[in-house]
């Protein structure tokens, strides 16, 4: 019976380090082979400090998550900065040297002979003598540590996260705090990892470096491979498979005890290879927020100046009084069980928080769209790169609550302007101000956040979420620490409230990789307007639509300008333009041309000389 | 004489290895962006098959041909069986680790764990010559002279011949090299192939310079790739370089650190190149 107790005590180890990988691995996207050496660290942490009785093993807990905390930070710095496959070249540096260390630093652990009589668990003067004992906690801790990650995983936290997995750039733009969302899930998966290791110190009684190695490493993120990236309880279940199977083994063929460990490693290996043929997703893949009908109806009026009616999946389109019980009844977000208490009317001051926040964000709408301050003002802005001169002293002013065209050709330099004002681009001169504020050295975060939000040409959607996760990522808060763990009702509504207004309610569940090139164009404004964007950049918002889609984009544009926002839009589409904005700026090479009513700018000779007649030629053409 | 002569010329010796290594899997790295992480299977491999062969008196040159075709079998399976067949490139690298994972333990499992000696075919060698009072070890001079005619040859091939253009043409732009009418999975085939002999040239070598076991695969694979990085983007002589740079630097680094500490300073150099010039020592900065 011990054996059995035994083999539970380890499965609920990996199960509990396994699930700290899919935060890193899966939802995250950081492809890292490092996460052994954080049970190599909280190990090796309850191991030293115990047996040389420095303290108990629950202090040694702490110190072993204090050192992964440290490290994390340190593996967390370049996940930016680094492209895909050199980060994870540069964490199996890390990892193999964790290994090499415990080898090599005698003084500290013993080197390979490894440090033995690690004393039993013990929590506040009990100690579990007992293998039976020892699993039980060890499982129910499991079971706890798995339902937190997946807590986490449902939250808007876990939706940011799989966001900046998809794209970074994008996330920047809509201003969220990818360095900290970064940060904050690497700490805290390396938290549980180290917890995993000092577990296993004190479950076995000796540690040396064969224990925790790159082979652990790798089992690992073959466990969140197996189960489904993404998907905590399927990487849960993935990982009892793999930690059970070298027990199994000898139970059910008949191989001798120096074979079963090539032999567990080479059927290692074939499942994964077949795995990753066979099932790419893993055998339960990740699952999106599924939002069933009339999840969204209450009372709670919609917070944007948008009046469309909420409702989702064709459900009921009635707007029915407050009924606490019947929405805890309808707050059923399905794969999200653990968040429905936090989305039900059983939670208010969640929503007070989120209520709060709307709230905030729009006296500011409205103040802006009273004063007489230009919404931007752009100063003698240049930029070269290497010979090429991109932009020079370009000046203009945006009026509030104002829809201004950008017109240029190819090469005209639009494209750079965009990326300077929303602060993915340096100027190397001049400066811009944002209701008189400057703001040339801001990051794009805190721009987006300050109400300059952009889309890209490209999109740059967030391809593996669906059209209602996109919006939501969008929402002010969301990804934010103050904002909680659950996935307040209230963004769900903003995000639900944009997607009617833009008719994109059908697609709500669909992943944006699946959907049509226009409604696609629909996802990145209705994401950006999520925000509750004061000055929104939109670039080529026109190119490649219908004229029906035109018709509803323009629609959506104006009902934005008439709630305070600022709009401007770039586009080489001179027809679409000039015949829906107040004010047209027409660039070429790099400088100004012409300024002023689309009328005005249309009729101007220079502008003719060096747009119109070419575009027109080449319409023709 | 000092110390840092003779860890220049081991330095030389592992710095040939490693050349070689860098150079076989920089040759499938840039034209398929696969990272091929059962190279480091296909090396000891190779090693264990040119070991079983000779040790049973079988002549040297057709266990160094049977090695060549072996090596050069299980990378195109590799590509054929696996790779090709995903998209997504962490799902390469992770089923390059399975194949790793499986072949290294198959051979454990046939041939146990217990590291082997592999005689070179001649005594001489063995031998040392001494040039002005510095002992060079003979296996040193072949070493260097291997990796710079095969590098070399290879090199020479990839910017003279019709194939060779196609294969520079497919590591800068694949979509554009799939226009222009080159058929790249045949391409891929080749450069597969290539890359896993070059790989098992320096198995040998590797095995008569520290003998086989079947675990010792990875870290030399490691130590190559980092080289290759460190060598430069899309160019398959500047891997060559950085593989040997990086042989000649970790020997050096026994002077001051302990050998444990060989592989972190290996690292440390890949980083601080990454982050200081990302297109590599040798290579030519691309505007992305």
């Amino acid at each position: 019976m011990d054996y059995v107790w035994e083999l539970g005590a380890l499965c609920a180890i990996y199960v509990i380090a396994a699930v700290s990988l899919n935060l890193l691995q899966g939802t995250m996207g950081v492809m890292t082979i490092a996460q052994a050496a954080f049970l190599a660290i909280g190990g090796y942490s309850t191991a030293i400090l115990t047996t040389r009785h420095i303290t108990t093993f629950v202090p040694s807990i702490f110190v072993g998550v204090g050192i992964s905390a440290v490290v994390a930070i340190l593996l967390a710095w370049p996940v930016l900065s680094l492209s895909g496959f050199i980060y994870t070249i540069a964490s199996f540096a890390v990892m193999l040297t964790v290994t090499s260390l415990s080898t090599s630093w005698t003084s500290l652990t013993n080197g390979s002979y490894g440090i033995p009589g690690i004393p039993q668990l013990s929590v506040g003067g009990v100690t579990l003598s007992s293998t039976a004992s020892s699993a039980v906690t060890y499982l129910v801790l499991a079971v706890l540590i798995t339902l937190g990650f997946a807590r986490i995983t449902r939250s808007h936290w876990g939706i940011a996260m799989r966001g900046m997995r998809e794209s970074v750039a994008a996330a920047r733009s809509l201003g969220k705090p990818v360095v900290g969302i970064t940060f904050g899930g690497y700490v805290l998966s390396a938290a549980a990892a180290s917890l995993a290791g000092s577990l296993y110190a004190a479950f076995t009684g000796y540690l040396d470096p064969t224990v925790f190695t790159v082979t652990t490493a790798f089992l690992l993120v073959a466990m969140v491979v197996i189960g489904g990236r993404g998907n905590v309880w399927a990487v849960a279940a993935g990982s009892l498979v793999i930690s059970l199977l070298p027990n199994l083994l000898p139970l059910v063929t008949p191989l001798s005890a120096s074979i079963v460990g090539p032999a567990t490693q080479v059927l290692y290996g074939v499942i994964l290879v077949a795995c990753l043929l066979l099932r790419p997703l893993g055998l339960v893949p990740e699952r999106s927020l599924r939002v069933r009908p009339n999840v969204l109806q209450g009372s709670l009026s919609a917070p944007r100046s948008f009046s469309g009616r909420v409702r989702l999946l064709g459900g009921a389109t009635a707007v029915r009084a407050p009924d606490p019980v019947g929405q805890r009844d309808a707050a059923q977000v399905s794969a999200a069980g653990a968040d429905r208490a936090s989305e039900s009317g059983a939670a208010p001051a969640r929503h007070a928080v989120a209520a709060g926040k709307q709230s905030a964000a729009a006296p500011t709408l409205a103040a802006s769209s009273d004063s007489t301050m230009p919404a931007l003002k752009v100063m003698s802005l240049s930029k070269q790169y290497g010979g090429v001169r991109a932009l020079s002293d370009v000046s203009f002013t945006l009026e509030t609550a104002v829809i201004t065209g950008l017109l240029g050709a190819n090469g005209a330099g639009k494209s750079t302007l965009l990326g300077i004002i929303s602060g993915f681009i340096e100027p190397n001169a001049g400066s811009i101000e944002l209701f008189g504020k400057d703001i040339t050295h801001v990051s794009p975060t805190a721009r987006a956040r300050a109400g300059v939000v952009r889309t890209f040409q490209e999109l740059r959607l967030f391809e593996g979420l669906t059209t209602l996760e996109n919006v939501v990522v969008g929402v002010p808060g969301v990804g934010r620490i103050r904002t909680g763990l659950g996935l307040p009702r209230s963004v769900l509504r903003t995000a639900a409230d944009l997607l009617e207004q833009l008719d994109l309610m059908r697609l709500a569940n669909t992943r944006v990789q699946a959907i049509s090139y226009g409604d696609r164009k629909l996802v990145a404004v209705a994401r950006a307007l999520a925000t509750g964007a004061r000055l929104l950049l939109v670039d080529e918002p026109f190119s490649g639509l219908t004229d029906r889609e035109i018709e509803r984009l323009c629609a959506i544009f104006r009902s934005t300008v008439s709630s305070g926002a600022t709009l401007l839009l770039i586009d080489h589409n001179a027809q679409a333009v000039t015949s829906f904005v107040d004010h047209l700026l027409v660039m070429d090479h790099g400088s100004l041309i012409a300024e002023g009513s689309p009328e005005k700018v249309t009729s101007d000779p220079a502008v003719i000389e060096a747009y119109f007649g070419r575009q027109v030629e080449e319409a023709d053409g | 004489m000092g110390v840092i002569p003779n860890l220049l010329v081991s330095g030389v010796g592992l710095g040939a290895i490693l050349g070689l290594l860098a150079f076989g899997f920089a040759l499938s790295y840039w034209p398929s962006r696969q990272f091929h992480f059962a190279y480091a299977g296909v090396v000891v491999a190779a090693s264990y098959t040119y070991w079983s062969l000779t040790i049973h008196g079988i002549s040297w040159i057709i266990g160094l041909v049977v090695t060549l075709i072996v090596s050069a079998v299980l990378g195109v399976a590799c590509y054929a069986l696996v790779y090709r067949r995903l998209t997504d490139s962490g799902a390469v690298f992770l089923s390059g680790f399975a194949l790793s994972l499986i072949l290294s333990n198959a051979i454990q499992w046939g041939f146990g764990s217990v590291p082997s000696l592999v005689q070179p075919p001649f005594a001489s060698l063995g031998n040392v010559v001494e040039v002005g009072g510095l002992r060079i070890p003979i296996l040193v001079i072949v070493e260097l002279v291997i990796f710079l005619v095969v590098a070399g040859a290879i090199s020479i091939a990839i910017y003279r011949s019709r194939l060779g253009v196609a294969v520079r043409g497919v590591s800068s732009d694949p979509d554009l090299a799939q226009a222009a009418g080159i058929n790249s999975n045949r391409l891929l085939i080749i450069v597969y192939a290539v890359g896993s002999m070059v790989a098992a040239i320096g198995a040998i070598l590797l095995a008569y310079q520290s003998g086989i076991s079947p675990n010792d695969g990875f870290n030399p694979m490691l130590f190559a790739i980092n080289g290759m990085l460190v060598g430069g983007r899309r160019s398959f002589s500047g891997g060559a370089a950085g593989g040997f740079g990086l042989g000649v630097i970790l020997q050096l680094s026994l002077w001051k650190l302990p050998s444990a500490w060989q592989t972190t300073t290996a690292f440390v150099v890949l980083v601080i190149i990454v982050l200081v010039r990302p297109q590599g020592v040798f290579g030519r900065k691309v505007e992305a």
